[in-house]
């Protein structure tokens, strides 16, 4: 352990020899996979009804970690019709808030799904997966490089 | 929660309704000549009537409000416009001025029904492709 001085006081300390969390690149990755594969989730339910009379499309929205109402409205859950909201959504999920997001016009049975509008999003949604879980790939794969020594 | 197995449940019922779909579209073709069933009269257009309801295996949250739902056919109703009527006094079930009632089935209308439940089912077949991908590329993170 070596020493410091602290230029302002004068007075020594020791080193603090902090170790850096090597995994903590990976917990913003994790999230985003999660994120992904719940708005896959979402975004086949749409397109599996597209014939539903009535029914509005949902996507998912990405919550702020760093945002305490945002984390609060995900957290807080609905146990019966009668408990308030938080937040402005009624329907909340896990990794995101889920919203309504009827962008087509209606046709005669009330349906407001867009068929053309839900396959871009689910396969951008699919190849946003798969860069994250690329990167994924690459962090652990310099994990294990750092792991043996540089050795491959 | 909802995995990877949720969305091909999800997608995999959005295929079983449009093949309902497309089986109705198969009778009514096929019976668009048809005068005699067993309720009698001729025989009436089907068609299907889906709804959204919720995945049974996530009891704990309604997953409906997760944005998620399985499609259900609800029923398949009958529909109730009159046919066509055709002058042929010769047939057996024309009525007493003649004239036979025809189902109530446009060949037309039952085409554009088959074509967009036909894209519906290709459309899922996409969203449970990019699902068994991205399985896949999960798998790829390991390695």
């Amino acid at each position: 352990m070596g020493e410091v001085r602290n230029i302002r006081d004068g007075t020594v300390s020791a080193f603090s020899c902090r170790v850096p969390d090597f995994f903590a690149g990976l917990t913003p990755l994790h999230a985003a996979l999660d994120y992904h594969l719940e708005r896959h989730n979402v975004i086949a339910s749409n397109v599996a009804h597209v014939d539903t009379p009535g029914y509005r499309p949902h996507d998912l929205a990405r919550v702020d970690p760093n945002d305490f109402a945002q984390v609060m409205g995900v957290m807080l859950e609905r146990t019966a019709p009668g408990h308030l909201t938080a937040g402005s959504e009624s329907s909340m999920s896990r990794t995101g808030r889920v919203f309504e997001d009827p962008a087509a016009g209606a046709g005669n049975d009330g349906n407001y799904v867009s068929l053309d509008r839900e396959s871009a999003k689910l396969a951008a949604n699919h190849l946003r997966y798969d860069v994250v879980s690329a990167l994924t790939a690459s962090e652990l794969k310099g994990l294990a490089w750092a792991a043996n020594d540089g050795k491959g | 929660m909802l995995g990877v197995f949720s969305a091909l449940e999800v997608a995999a019922s959005g295929l079983s309704a449009e093949r309902v779909r497309m089986n109705t579209v198969a009778s009514n073709l096929a019976n668009v000549r048809t005068t005699r069933t067993p309720e009698g009269g001729p025989y009436k257009r089907l068609d299907p009537v889906f709804e959204a309801v919720d995945i049974e295996r996530l009891k704990g949250t309604p997953s409906l409000a997760q944005g998620v739902s399985l499609v259900n056919v609800k029923r398949i109703a009958e529909d109730q416009r009159p046919g066509t009527m055709v002058y042929e006094p010769g047939h057996p079930d024309a009525n007493p001025d003649g004239y036979v009632e025809y189902p109530n089935i446009h060949a037309v209308e039952e085409m554009v029904n088959m074509i967009t439940a036909s894209r519906a089912y290709e459309a899922g077949i996409t969203s449970i492709e990019s699902v068994k991908q991205m399985g896949r590329s999960a798998l790829d993170i390991g390695r």
